[in-house]
């Protein structure tokens, strides 16, 4: 397919435009072609991996509600689907999905054919083997015992190899870049290549032991969002919000302020995952102040996307890619001016060990992370497969049906264990009263959850058809500019 | 220029991380390292060891913590979940098993709380044998279910409407261990308790 | 006074990257990393001539570009 695709097409408007003009759209294509195996494959298995993650996440979640279901099954415990559920939507959709973007956007960035392009068939490989390998040894009892932590080692260092692969080729791509800039989106990746290969193995080598080891697992628990999933996150809005409405960021220089400041405070918030544990005072409080002080980079980012957005908000009726990427980058203040919030004492006393917890986590992977990688699917796939979404309306239903599946089960999680949170503070009220208080929003979170599991599959259809060419021929802007008889002679059969 | 500008950004950020490191992981592992086991807690004996091996496998801990909570901080003690937790009580536990959810009540002193093996048997095999309303999952699988039970074997006793016809089930291996593991969880012998941030030997 | 090692470890290192990140701040000031003409370049990096400033991407949901689609096609 890519060394198909490396000849540049004709362009039959050329004479209308300038000289410039037609390099500029022939070097992106030239560029966007030669990412385009690898971003398809790390994207094609990330969504793979959502659809798998998700239905998990449903069946844990119908768990709660009917406890009996699937009761004589050992693989499908809760206690196995629940780790099941997390660490393949994390290191299966999120990480390959945001590989995906990642691998496009930098060779976008560096205005530079992808270097090293043939790693990231190996990375895809390794990658892929160690979630499959991970899920398999967790749903048969291998499970390392920790959270976000529990693919056995193995596989986890299937993964560590296959991400020093990918970010292998991305630092290569950014040594032989052609531009003298960086763009924000790419300070992000670059730190995270350094980042995250770090936390990575530092927290799998199982050096410590007791509660060091529990202040490792959430220092590790914590910033495998900060310095993988949020810049994924970030990258992303920080080039397809300007990018789809056409004018540059509000402020470049607030970007530069967040950045640093996120680098500086982001890193230090885990052991709020243990207030009110056993662990040194000092220790919780160091980063309490720090979740608190993540209101500085939040709100740089908050005040550039959404300033960017805000006299532009008509184009949310006509660019999919600008609606999901919006709705993530408004969670993504939301989640973390909650979570500043959350990590304070007092408000901690009564959402720690509740179900406000699990509603704050899919916040932010689900409504930022998540609704910003689809946006960018939805901005790339044409670009890559040379053929527009077939239909604009299953994409409509997949926004749509995933904003209400998020915002129920949001709503549901935050209203019941905030409430879950004030009963347990109550000696007055027995434990089974409390349980039996929380079951009627369960239920609303696996109704949010079902929404969602569709909506997946509706988006990965319409994956599969672009892909594939499939489905009514359209001509939508991706393809605008492109000559439509030379696509013809290409893909007709 | 710009190699001194690319230079200073991976410095800065190799920087942050490792500065979050040492003073989220490094600097505490140094503090609390000289810590010594306090005199009434006692190593995990084998069929313990296995039982928590148990424990993780099925994933008790997405529910259940094993931390209890200092006074003023919530209600713990008012619900009879122990004193407060200090970390001495986790120096042998590898994996830590701290938890994040109650889902369902803390466990740190469940082995005080509910003392009878019987229940926690029947409790695993259905937990809505004894604990009506419960949303915790059955291990039946744990469990076997035989034709007449041998002389060593632990019956658990079903309601009707769960017990196989013509068989008894009893309490296997993995049942066994995992219920000797609860009962083992006695975190009540008395430590150093103090301000709680003074973890370290003096 | 007598301070825990661990505690004058931890104030030596936060010195020691305190004034490495202030040098490093005052070298950048010094020159001019925060000009508006560096920034600017920057934030137009997405753009260039044939995706510039001023035009949108991506309105899938219109009819609009079907129907300019359309024309493009007889005329060429």
């Amino acid at each position: 397919m890519a060394k198909k695709k490396t000849k540049k097409p004709a362009d039959p408007h050329g004479e209308f435009r300038g000289q410039r003009t037609e390099a500029d759209q022939e070097r992106r294509i030239v560029i966007d072609d030669a990412a385009r195996t690898p971003t398809v494959l790390y994207l094609g298995s990330g969504i793979f991996w959502l659809l798998v993650g998700s239905l998990f996440g449903i069946v844990a979640s119908l768990k709660f509600n009917l406890p009996d279901w699937l009761g004589s099954s050992a693989a499908l415990t809760f206690g196995r689907i629940r780790p099941a559920h997390l660490n393949t939507v994390m290191y299966g959709w999120a990480s390959l999905a945001g590989a995906g973007m990642i691998v496009w956007l930098t060779a976008r960035l560096c205005r530079i054919q992808l270097q090293l392009a043939w790693v990231h068939y190996l990375a895809v490989i390794l990658w892929n083997l160690g979630v499959l390998a991970g899920t398999v040894a967790i749903l048969a009892g291998y499970n390392q015992g920790m959270e976000w932590l529990e693919f056995p080692r193995f596989a986890g260092a299937m993964i560590a190899v296959g991400f020093l692969l990918f970010a292998a080729s991305i630092i290569q791509t950014f040594r032989k870049r052609n531009v003298d800039h960086l763009y924000v989106s790419l300070w992000y990746i670059l730190a995270s290549m350094i980042w995250f290969p770090f936390l990575y193995v530092v927290a799998n080598l199982g050096i410590y032991q007791g509660v060091i080891q529990a202040a490792m697992n959430w220092w590790y628990g914590h910033n495998a969002l900060a310095t993988w999933f949020t810049p994924i996150g970030l990258a992303g809005a920080y080039y397809f919000i300007p990018k789809v409405i056409g004018r540059p960021i509000y402020s470049y220089y607030l970007g530069l302020l967040g950045f640093w400041a996120f680098a500086l405070f982001y890193n230090w918030n885990g052991i709020h995952h243990l207030v009110g544990g056993p662990l040194p005072t000092w220790l919780v409080t160091v980063s309490i102040v720090a979740s608190v002080m993540m209101v500085v980079p939040v709100m740089a980012v908050a005040v550039n996307h959404h300033l960017t957005t805000v006299n532009h908000f008509r184009m949310l009726k006509f660019s999919p890619t600008l609606r999901f990427v919006v709705i993530g980058s408004m969670c993504y203040t939301a989640v973390s001016v909650q979570g500043s919030l959350e990590s304070i004492r007092s408000f901690q006393e009564v959402a720690h060990f509740t179900h406000y917890t699990i509603g704050h986590a899919h916040l932010g992977v689900y409504a930022f992370l998540s609704m910003i990688l689809f946006g960018a699917i939805y901005y790339i796939m044409p670009r890559l497969a040379r053929w527009e979404w077939p239909y604009p309306g299953l994409i409509k239903a997949h926004f749509w049906m995933s904003t209400a599946g998020i915002g129920i089960y949001v709503i549901a999680l935050t209203i019941g264990g905030w409430f879950q949170g004030v009963q347990l503070n109550d000696p007055a009220i027995p434990f089974m009263d409390v349980v039996e208080y929380t079951k009627i929003y369960l239920w609303a979170r696996s109704i949010g959850g079902a929404l969602m599991v569709v909506s997946h599959f509706i988006f990965a259809f319409q994956f599969v058809m672009i892909i594939k060419h499939a489905g009514p021929r359209r001509f939508a802007p991706a393809l605008f500019r492109e000559s439509a008889p030379m696509q013809r002679e290409e893909r007709e059969p | 220029m710009m190699f001194i500008r690319s230079f200073l950004f991976f410095f800065g950020v190799l920087a942050t991380v490792l500065l979050g490191w040492a003073a989220l992981v490094g600097v505490p592992d140094f503090m609390v390292s000289e810590i010594q086991p306090p005199e009434g807690l006692q190593r995990y004996t084998e069929e313990q060891r296995y039982g928590r091996s148990v424990y993780i496998r099925e994933g008790c801990m997405y529910c259940h913590s094993q931390q209890v909570r200092p006074e003023g901080f919530g209600v713990d003690q008012e619900r009879f979940w122990g004193r407060p937790s200090v970390p001495a009580d986790y120096v042998f536990d590898k994996p830590h098993l701290l938890g994040t959810m109650r889902t369902g009540p803390d466990l740190m002193n469940i082995g005080v709380r509910q003392s009878s093996e019987d229940w926690h048997l029947a409790h695993l095999y259905n937990p809505r044998i004894v604990v009506p309303g419960s949303i915790m999952p059955p291990f039946p699988w744990l469990f076997e279910e035989k034709l007449s039970a041998g002389p060593n074997d632990k019956v658990i006793t079903l309601p009707d409407s769960l017990a196989p016809k013509g068989k008894v089930v009893v309490a296997g291996r993995d049942a066994n261990a995992l219920t000797v593991y609860l009962l083992s969880l006695d975190r009540s012998y008395p430590v150093a308790q103090g301000k709680p941030d003074t973890t370290e030997k003096k | 006074m007598s301070l825990p090692f661990a505690a004058i470890i931890v104030i030596i290192i936060a010195l020691v990257a305190g004034a490495l990140a202030l040098s490093a701040f005052i070298w950048a000031i010094r020159t001019k990393q925060f000009s508006i003409e560096q920034l600017n370049r920057g934030a137009l990096l997405i753009f260039d001539d044939d995706e510039p400033v001023g035009t949108p991407q991506d309105m899938v949901f219109t009819d609009n570009s079907t129907h300019g689609k359309k024309e493009d096609e007889k005329a060429g």
